[in-house]
């Protein structure tokens, strides 16, 4: 069942997820932040994140989403509050070791790949950390093999597709091995076969245990994919929990998001308190039910 | 046999590159002779002939390079007193070729084709991250390679940007060719300038938070402190003294002519 805090702190024990106490691995404790042009884009930010969950972050547009995650890479240093990634607090002296442990895709994948080759610009990181070549080039290797970029290693990032370049800044952090992945908008332009590979992408990283942070506008892929969804107003936080957050209409609405299209068509069909689908996994699973069991009436008028 | 030959060049280590490649063109482009400096350009080609490198390639470069210094050549050809060679009449005004002047231009031009021969045989036998990387070994200052590396980066992402902003202007029906002395043209052209250099500027800043999250501290990744450099074998000192020795024949044979 989903639990929703509304203006609640956050709490540094471990949290219990499926009877197992899992570590709390980033925590934001009153996080505020203002731009050097008086906009404020964090207003009192509190919220933590367990060891190894997807979690979506949503909100409109300049509610704060792409400054958090500058935040939780060290790019940005809190003005007031604090940032916790694995228990160190986020400082001018910790920021270089927490880029070694969060990596961060960029929105716009031209901010992030500019290197002559696609093969330097993954081993760009990489070599940042200070490996040795045979490993930097394994990286490399791994890392496009994952997005599938593998035959385009040697060609300058200006000759490909938007999606292309998405993938190489995808593989550009894969290549840090970091422990937690922040995406910003990961989804933005790409084509639905994209989409539908960088999904995969993301439970295959979830699989092996990273934890995931996608900041996204998109509902019906925070619905279908979440465990944690963070929902972000003017920069506070106006609701948190499970992904079925993003059924209730009147903080989707709030936030300026809407319901997931599956809801929107279950929307008034059904009895009152049965809860509505939130991906096409649960719509089909209501469908058969309604159409085989003793529901069906409700389709018969 | 034909692609050990070729890989020789590219094979080398970048650090005897540099210095013969740069060492050859500070030599020979201080040649006064033009039969000299033919034989410069010789040279490089044969280099670049063993190494394979596309013929087109090496053109588009020249013709680049011809695009932007030829107006100034021809210039220089007219303002350099001496022999009259060839009279122009441009409607009322009569220019004047001199023979001093014609002789200083394809001067001028085979010491441009000599040095940019160099640079190509250079960048194109080595990535860019290697180039980097020997500039470093060689102690050039860390600041200057990274301002090096920075401006040829930056370069592309500004054309790039620049692209995108003509296009989007053409699309709105911006003619491109009409006269700089049009009013709506130049006001067009100068606020597309403008607006280039802010978004540079703020797309520098998020290329540069880009690198900042991928472990950047200010130094080049190509020279972490954890990579010796290799030690110089006797194929890469027996090419590099061989590229440099030409170059010394040619100034030696100048100073016998």
């Amino acid at each position: 069942m989903g639990s929703l805090y509304f203006g609640l702190g956050f709490n540094l024990t471990p949290v219990r997820i499926g009877g197992l106490r899992v570590e709390q691995i980033i925590v934001v404790e009153d996080l505020y932040f203002k731009y050097p042009d008086g906009t404020w884009a964090l207003r009192g930010l509190s919220f933590s994140i367990a060891r190894g969950r997807k979690v979506a972050l949503m909100g409109h547009n300049g509610a704060g989403k792409s400054t958090l995650l500058w935040h939780l890479n060290g790019l940005f240093l809190p003005q007031q509050g604090k940032v916790q990634v694995e228990g160190r607090v986020i400082s001018s002296s910790t920021e270089k070791w927490v880029r070694t442990r969060v990596g961060l895709v960029f929105q716009d994948p031209d901010d992030q790949v500019f290197s002559t080759t696609v093969k330097e610009d993954v081993a760009f990181g990489p070599r940042n950390l200070g490996l040795p070549p045979a490993e930097v080039e394994k990286r490399v290797q791994t890392a496009l093999a994952a997005v599938g970029m593998l035959e385009y290693q040697d060609r300058p990032p200006q000759s490909l597709s938007y999606g292309q370049k998405k993938r190489v800044a995808i593989a550009g952090v894969l290549a840090m091995e970091p422990e937690i992945i922040l995406l910003d908008e990961p989804l933005a332009f790409l084509d639905p076969a994209a989409q539908a590979n960088l999904y995969l992408l993301l439970e295959e990283l979830h699989r092996q245990g990273k934890t995931l942070l996608v900041a996204t506008h998109d509902v019906d892929f925070a619905a279908s994919w979440a465990e944690q969804v963070l929902i972000l107003k003017e920069g506070k936080l106006l609701a948190q929990g499970e992904p079925e957050l993003l059924l209730k209409e009147d903080i989707v609405k709030e936030a300026a998001l809407r319901l997931p299209i599956v809801a929107q068509i279950f929307q008034g069909l059904l009895p009152e308190g049965t809860p509505l689908p939130r991906d096409v996994a649960g719509a089909r699973k209501l469908l058969s039910s309604l159409i085989s069991g003793r529901k069906v009436e409700l389709f018969s008028h | 046999m034909g692609n050990q030959a070729a890989k020789i060049i590219h094979r080398l280590d970048p650090r005897v590159k540099i210095v013969a490649l740069f060492g050859f063109t500070a030599l020979v482009t201080t040649l006064t002779s033009i039969f000299l400096l033919s034989l410069g350009i010789a040279f490089l080609i044969f280099l670049i002939g063993i190494a394979r490198l596309e013929g087109h390639k090496v053109l588009k470069r020249l013709s680049w390079a011809g695009v932007v210094t030829g107006p100034f050549i021809v210039l220089l050809s007219l303002v350099t007193p001496g022999t009259p060679w060839q009279d122009l009449q441009v409607g009322s005004l009569a220019l004047t070729f001199t023979l001093e002047g014609a002789r200083l231009a394809v001067l001028l031009i085979l010491r441009l084709i000599n040095a940019l021969l160099a640079l190509h045989l250079l960048t194109e036998t080595t990535s860019f991250s290697e180039l980097m990387l020997a500039f470093k070994r060689l102690y050039v200052p860390s600041l200057v390679v990274s301002m090096l590396e920075f401006t040829i980066r930056y370069a592309s992402v500004f054309t790039q940007e620049l692209k995108r902003m003509s296009l989007a202007r053409q699309a709105r029906g911006f003619r491109v060719g009409r006269s700089l002395l049009d009013r709506a043209t130049f006001f067009t052209l100068s606020q597309l300038v403008g607006a280039l250099l802010l978004r540079s500027l703020q797309r520098s800043e998020r290329i540069y938070y880009a690198m900042l999250a991928r472990g950047f501290n200010g130094v080049s990744p190509a020279w972490p402190e954890g990579y010796p450099a290799p030690r110089l074998n006797k194929e890469d000192l027996v090419w590099g003294a061989f590229i440099l020795a030409w170059a010394l024949i040619l100034r030696l044979l100048e100073l016998e002519v």
